[in-house]
């Protein structure tokens, strides 16, 4: 099941624009790994759960997996063959918006090697170029 | 800790984002040396702009080297490195603070945890949780540790440690709170409900807190 808000104060929103980079949440702050993104864009519901699904199946109960971003953003659609005007279209899924920088995943418990090949897992389902962080002292 | 460790150092003149900018390209790092020296009754306020090497500064970095000693203008001065500011994707070094210490004087620095060992309770299929990365601890320069190891082989599913429970060494004292939770052995997959519920790793500790809650159960047996 994909993950969504429970209750927003707007319905729709506008599509906005992703400028700039992560200002905060680009620190590996939970685990000892994190995935950073390096590009700026949407990553829908349903991707952020699928990449999940596919980094704790390979895991295999071992380590724990940290989600670092929400699908706070509602995308609207409009239908096919539907005539220009009569409206904005109606919301179809969510994503979280993504800046360069941001850690996405995290991943805790487990070796380095390990944490790269879930990762790896992971990556294949983003729609950003991603790549792996170590945890850092200072 | 060793105190010895230098760092060269220039006066920096330009000051704001365009004179540090122009700073990084040519390859060192803006810094600022700060901090109050005692001497008797005299009181000294350090407060200076300085410039060093970026490659040098990411060296002890990457070592975790906390003291420096830092060369400036023919200068020797003890300090910490108190903060490290760094790009977006934490590659680059923007900025670092350092505070001017004395070796007589303790100080209060963040020290790292290492875990060492592997827990009982990860071999019966629990995890370990590490809650606290860096402890603060109060010393003197001379006797800081240069990190803290946490043996955690005897811990069980559903133990911990806490601050207070560790073995800092003379003169080394936590700044940070004693209930505060170090790592703690949580329940894996399926494995909840088959171990009693928290109990801290020193025996002494909550063993009244164990016995009440065994109590009850027990009343229930009978």
């Amino acid at each position: 099941m994909a993950n969504m808000p429970k209750r927003v104060k707007h319905r729709k929103v506008h599509r906005g624009r992703l400028r700039g980079f992560a200002s905060r949440g680009n620190r590996v702050t939970l685990g000892e790994h994190g995935l950073m993104a390096l590009e700026a864009g949407w990553v829908s519901a349903q991707v952020i759960e699928a990449a999940r699904v596919a980094a704790n199946r390979f895991l295999g109960g071992e380590g724990k997996l940290y989600i670092r971003m929400f699908p706070h953003k509602p995308i609207t659609c409009i239908p096919q063959e539907t005539r220009m005007g009569k409206g904005k279209g109606e919301p179809e899924y969510w994503a979280a918006e993504v800046r360069p920088g941001k850690i996405l995943y995290e991943i805790g418990g487990v070796p380095d090697a390990v944490a790269k090949q879930a990762f790896a897992r992971v990556a294949h389902k983003l729609p950003v170029k991603v790549r792996y962080v170590p945890r850092r002292v200072m | 800790m060793n105190l010895d460790t230098p760092l060269q150092a220039r006066t920096r003149t330009g000051r704001g984002t365009r004179q540090c900018r122009r700073l990084r390209q040519q390859g060192e790092v803006p810094a600022t040396l700060y901090g109050v020296l005692y001497s008797g009754e005299q009181r000294t306020e350090v407060s200076e702009s300085l410039a060093v090497s970026a490659y040098d500064l990411y060296q002890l970095i990457e070592k975790g080297v906390q003291f420096v000693t830092v060369h400036r203008d023919g200068k020797q001065q003890i300090a910490v490195i108190k903060q490290v500011q760094r790009d977006t994707f934490g590659d680059d070094v923007l900025h670092v603070d350092l505070k001017a210490i004395q070796a007589d004087r303790p100080v209060v620095v963040p020290v790292e945890l290492t875990v060492k060992g592997v827990a009982k309770g990860v071999k019966d299929g629990g995890l370990l949780k590490i809650a606290l990365r860096r402890i603060l601890l109060s010393a003197l320069p001379g006797k800081m540790p240069e990190l803290v190891e946490i043996n955690v082989e005897h811990l069980q599913v559903n133990e911990r440690i806490l601050v207070r429970d560790l073995d800092l060494g003379d003169g080394v004292t936590p700044a940070s709170p004693g209930d505060q939770l170090v790592v703690h052995v949580m329940p894996g997959r399926g494995m909840k409900g088959k171990f009693p519920k928290r109990s801290a790793s020193a025996p002494g500790a909550d063993a009244e807190s164990t016995e009440t809650e065994a109590q009850p159960a027990a009343a229930a047996a009978e």
